[in-house]
């Protein structure tokens, strides 16, 4: 008999690395019940070192599959956030029982120059994964950079294929993340795991609506934008954003906690409908007046200023998971496991009020489903009528039977 | 002698990290981009300028006002 997948999450704040890998594998294969795991699927603030996760994560689990990244800030789900004084570890682990309704397959490339054709490879690894068979659905993390490029390279092999995710972060954004893969801890790679049969789907929103006040790009290389309607960027953005970043606009610096509540949008028309995906202005070049974003920002687009919804940057996670469970068909009773994505920049804006509405929302909406959630440097996630997407400020759930 | 500025901003921010929570730090290193977790000079005028800058930014001001004034009483008694 078919049976949703047994899924087990494991966490731990202990403060050395082994143990709390250790810990937080135990306390997830207590719901496994002795089923072997399909992959391990690890997430740790960079407080642990990334080799020793993985090296632990080997001896503990021989054989299994790993996949993940580093997370910013704390590990998310049901129980809010977890962080330690030495971070946190998380672990989400499925069964590999062939009375599961979803099988799974992991693959990882290492993501050097051409970002296009490293997505390509690891869409092949993944269709030979699984004698050919194509995924229903793509877990997909990777180092923060060449989202889109690896994107796309992905969907040539794959099309159509929804993948969600979310890219590795640190706290400091001082390149200390990692993507775990069987082959150690990478710094700039890309991992996938292919989830095959049961129903599937996920969803991305980004808490945020366009206002009036919009801009063409004039001048910008792949994550910087030079020039808006003419100007210099910074000039556009400072008046945007108002006071909050007037140091900044002068002297340069991190605009990440006052852009949060004011991103970019790039607008996609579609048979469905308009969608924005959302960029993340990260700082201000004061010499050059450039903007650097998370996202690229392709010249001659134009970028409207953001504001939050009504839901705001909490209680989307409302809509994110009632938009996850109708899209994969399930009702929460049916979903083995999943993965929720929340960007590090949001959660840092929004700051303890995460812990209580994570508990909220999913307590109330997906009760007693193992979800992994991590703050991430970018999120990815399948928009219908646009295709998979690369945005900043957005939160993504993928959920499995 | 009077406590310098370094000083108090040290005891504030292990003050923060046990009263709230160790995500608070995290929080601010993420919108600083000082790393507090590694090496990090606290002397340094421009770091402590962030910090500072981050702090309002990210904490009610009644709170911040709390958790200072608890600071100075720390500094009191150490006199």
């Amino acid at each position: 008999m078919i049976m949703k997948t047994k899924c087990g999450l494991g966490l731990s704040r202990s403060v050395e690395t082994s143990s709390a890998v250790e810990e937080a594998i135990a306390m997830a294969k207590q719901t496994l019940d002795g089923d072997a795991p399909a992959f391990a699927f690890f997430t740790s603030t960079v407080e642990h070192d990334a080799e020793e996760v993985v090296k632990a994560a080997r001896r503990v689990l021989p054989g299994v599959a790993l996949h993940g990244i580093t997370t910013s800030l704390g590990v998310l789900g049901a129980h809010g956030v977890l962080m330690g004084s030495n971070g946190a570890i998380g672990v989400l682990l499925a069964s590999a029982s062939e009375a599961s309704s979803s099988s799974f397959r992991v693959a990882h490339t290492r993501v050097d120059d051409d970002a296009r054709e490293a997505g390509r490879v690891l869409g092949e690894k993944l269709l030979v994964a699984n004698a050919g068979r194509r995924p229903d659905l793509v877990l997909f993390h990777a180092s923060p950079g060449q989202e889109e490029s690896l994107l796309e390279g992905l969907a040539a092999v794959l099309p159509n294929v929804p993948t969600f995710g979310g890219s590795a972060a640190d706290h400091a954004i001082a390149g200390e993340w990692s993507v775990f893969t069987d082959e150690g801890a990478l710094k700039s790679a890309a991992s996938a795991v292919g989830v095959y049969g049961g129903h599937v789907g996920g969803s991305i929103v980004a808490p945020y609506v366009p206002t009036s006040a919009k801009a063409v790009i004039g001048k910008s290389e792949g994550r910087r934008i030079l020039e808006l309607d003419g100007r210099r960027a910074s000039d556009v953005v400072h008046a945007w954003v108002g006071s909050s970043i007037d140091t900044q606009a002068k002297e340069g610096g991190n605009i990440l906690a006052q852009t949060s509540r004011h991103p970019l949008g790039l607008r996609h028309a579609s048979d469905e409908g308009e969608y924005f995906v959302t960029l993340h202005p990260a700082h201000i070049d004061a010499s050059s007046g450039a903007v650097d974003l998370f996202a690229q920002a392709p010249e001659g687009s134009e970028v409207y200023k953001m504001e939050p919804s009504a839901l705001g940057l909490l209680d989307s996670l409302e809509r994110l998971i009632e938009r996850a469970l109708s899209n994969a068909y399930l009702k929460a009773d049916d979903v083995g496991g999943g993965v929720l994505i929340y960007c590090a920049g949001c959660a840092g804006a929004v700051g303890d009020a995460l812990d209580e509405a994570l508990r909220r929302h999913l307590n109330a909406k997906l009760p007693g489903v193992p979800i992994l959630g991590l703050c991430t440097f970018g999120e990815q996630g399948w928009v219908q009528g646009v295709g998979n997407v690369h945005a900043n400020l957005a939160m993504s759930l993928a959920l499995f039977e | 002698m009077g406590f310098d500025r370094e000083t108090r901003l040290r005891h504030l921010l292990v003050l923060i990290e046990e009263k709230k929570s160790p995500f608070a730090i995290s929080r601010l290193i993420l919108m600083t981009g000082v790393n507090l977790r590694g090496k990090v000079d606290l002397s340094n005028a421009g770091v402590q300028k962030k910090l500072e800058d981050a702090l309002r930014e990210l904490l009610p001001a009644n709170e911040l006002m709390e958790f200072e004034a608890t600071v100075e009483a720390i500094l009191k008694g150490a006199r």
